[in-house]
């Protein structure tokens, strides 16, 4: 493969072509199911450009537009008078929602997870229930954030309780769903030994799935809690509270530099979370070797 | 060592994990309740907004009528009568879906050009690294309605903005999940290659792309699902498709077309999927052959 053509010759070619047939049979299908993949991928660009097109002018004067959005966004006008009170506080607001709906959402799907999940909910009447809770997984998590944000809004009123209530439903529906398959993954073996020394269903799913769920669950919550920080943001467009409210306000009022400022701490946020939750990995995901009783030389040699 | 009990032994390990679990729970009990206060969470309202909550539930629902369920558009508590604004939402939601694909394609492609540069063991220059990581984070954070707002302030009301604000976002969010695939590689068959002296596009071509290609196949059907997603609260700024329809209903009080659309947005998540999910399982058979 690495071999320019020209190093092998023609009759080379031929006699390699006889010998692997299986394999050049192989590399044409591939490349006749790339090429017509790409075809078809190509199709539906001109397709959807076709039917949702811009006309030449709108495409020049919005490209302009754009051009001088994002230069205004690197020249800084004004920044003493910013006011960076309001800005950090959205921001802290912002965290609060993320936190609070994230946890409540984890306390709630945690309990129903086992509920939802197939190998806990192993007879008929209880796979039943299961089914159920999965459907209402599937309702949680399918409606997105900010649209359950304007559903809250109607029942809590406007503010940043309205987007915890919406990052509570949508993540307890996600969580639970995700939770409920790492239950379903782990090893039997554990829980068969714990039913020969008789223990109960619920000591067997406490020590039994849980045990071995539980890096899962941290690693699952962790992610969950830097994704929601990104996308909390758009809870504010809707009036949920949060730093959605500053970029929309500055956007409409074409202070593209305090977008700019925003993006940018939002961005040093989360990789601060970033690092933090890599911490939390590394010592309770990837976990601490524990020496065994009576041996620990050999372990930590090892 | 006989000098420790196997018992002590056992004690003095569980009381170290008693403390650290104790001192997580303080500690995440602090941070939970100091959320609170910020968000502004208080038993009260949501005690008393549940009810709230309960009856817009039930005020979405549909009237439905037994005798005259398949009546024709004009009877109230009919199929029909519910569904009169079919013929406009259906295509709005095939809108929708358009937007989805035609954005998670497009973000996947450019991502997958951005991801082998953006990773550590393509031995390309740092400052070209740094510099698409960069961007790639810029794009991710700016949520996607903030870049729907400035498309549509750009090029006005329309499908076009709504795409390009949710390709950059995803752009973003791709090209992460990407080059941390690329970066995770083995590097044996890109060495093999060197020591035959082959480019620095082969080493990526032949050595690491075989092993990222069905990870990045992956994680594109879960982008669409997302994006999906993703794309119907796109109208509520001008994006496009069927979040404006949405958006109309809940602000005008059009409680039934508040359910029926989103019994369309949930019935289109779940088959999304259910068909990446199956897609992603064969997927992985096949990877595993």
């Amino acid at each position: 493969m690495i071999n320019h053509s020209n190093t092998i010759s023609t009759s080379e070619r031929s006699n390699n072509e006889r010998q692997y047939a299986a394999i050049y049979a192989s590399r044409r299908r591939h490349m006749v199911i790339t090429f017509s993949l790409g075809l078809i991928i190509l199709f539906y660009y001109i397709f959807f450009f076709y039917f949702n097109g811009l006309t030449p002018e709108q495409m020049f004067q919005g490209l302009d537009k754009l051009g001088q959005y994002f230069a205004r966004m690197f020249i800084w006008r004004n920044v003493s008078q910013w006011p960076f009170g309001y800005y950090f506080t959205q921001i802290a607001v912002t965290l609060g929602i993320v936190f609070a709906g994230t946890f409540t959402a984890t306390l709630l799907a945690l309990p129903l997870s086992f509920l939802a999940s197939r190998r806990v909910m192993n007879t008929f009447v209880l796979a039943s229930i299961s089914v159920v809770i999965r459907r209402l997984f599937d309702i949680m998590r399918g409606i997105d954030m900010a649209i359950w944000g304007m559903i809250f809004i109607r029942a809590v009123g406007m503010g940043p309780l309205a987007g915890v209530m919406a990052i509570f439903i949508q993540d307890t529906g996600l969580l639970g769903k995700l939770y409920a398959e790492s239950h379903d993954a782990v090893d039997k073996r554990p829980s068969r030994g714990l039913s020969a020394l008789g223990a109960n269903h619920l000591q067997k799913h406490r020590f039994g799935i849980f045990t071995q769920s539980f890096p899962q669950f941290l690693a699952l919550t962790l992610y969950q809690i830097e994704s929601n920080t990104r996308s909390a943001a758009v809870l504010g467009f809707v009036g949920a509270g949060g730093i959605g409210l500053v970029y929309a306000e500055n956007m409409r009022l074409w202070n593209w530099d305090v977008v700019m400022f925003i993006t940018l701490v939002l961005v040093l946020l989360v990789m601060l979370m970033d690092k933090a939750s890599e911490l939390l990995r590394k010592k309770y995901i990837i976990g601490e070797d524990i020496p065994l009783f009576n041996q620990p030389t050999q372990h930590t040699e090892k | 060592m006989p000098s420790q009990t196997f018992e002590s032994y056992y004690q003095s390990i569980r009381q170290r994990q008693k403390r650290e679990s104790l001192l997580w729970s303080i500690g995440i009990l602090i941070v939970y309740f100091y959320s609170g206060y910020l968000s502004e969470f208080s038993l009260s309202v949501v005690w008393q907004g549940i009810p709230h909550f309960f009856d817009y539930l039930s005020d979405i629902l549909p009237t439905l009528h037994l005798p005259v369920l398949f009546a024709d558009g004009h009877t109230k508590g009919s199929f029909a009568y519910w569904g009169y604004r079919l013929n406009i939402q259906i295509p709005l939601l095939g809108q929708t879906i358009a937007i989805a694909i035609a954005a998670t394609l497009f973000s996947s492609l450019m991502a997958t050009f951005a991801s082998f540069p953006a990773s550590n063991n393509t031995q390309i220059h740092w400052s070209l690294r740094y510099s698409l990581r960069s961007i790639a984070a810029f794009c991710r954070t700016m949520p996607e309605l903030a870049w729907a707002v400035m498309f549509v302030m750009a090029f006005g009301v329309g499908p076009i903005p709504g795409f390009f604000a949710l390709f950059l976002h995803s752009f973003g969010c791709q090209t992460k999940l990407f080059y941390e695939t690329v970066e995770v590689a083995s590097d044996k068959p890109v060495r093999g290659l060197r020591a035959l002296g082959a480019s620095r596009l082969m080493r990526m071509r032949y050595g690491l792309w075989p092993q990222v290609a069905p990870t990045f196949m992956s994680y594109t059907f879960m982008r669409l699902e997302t994006n999906f997603r993703q794309s119907t609260i796109l109208g509520l700024v001008g994006g496009g498709g069927i979040g404006q329809e949405l958006m109309t209903s809940i602000k005008l009080d059009h409680y039934d077309q508040v359910s029926i659309v989103l019994i369309q947005i949930i019935l289109v998540v779940s088959l999304l999927d259910f068909i990446s999910g199956k897609l992603r399982h064969r997927l992985l058979k096949e990877m595993s052959v």
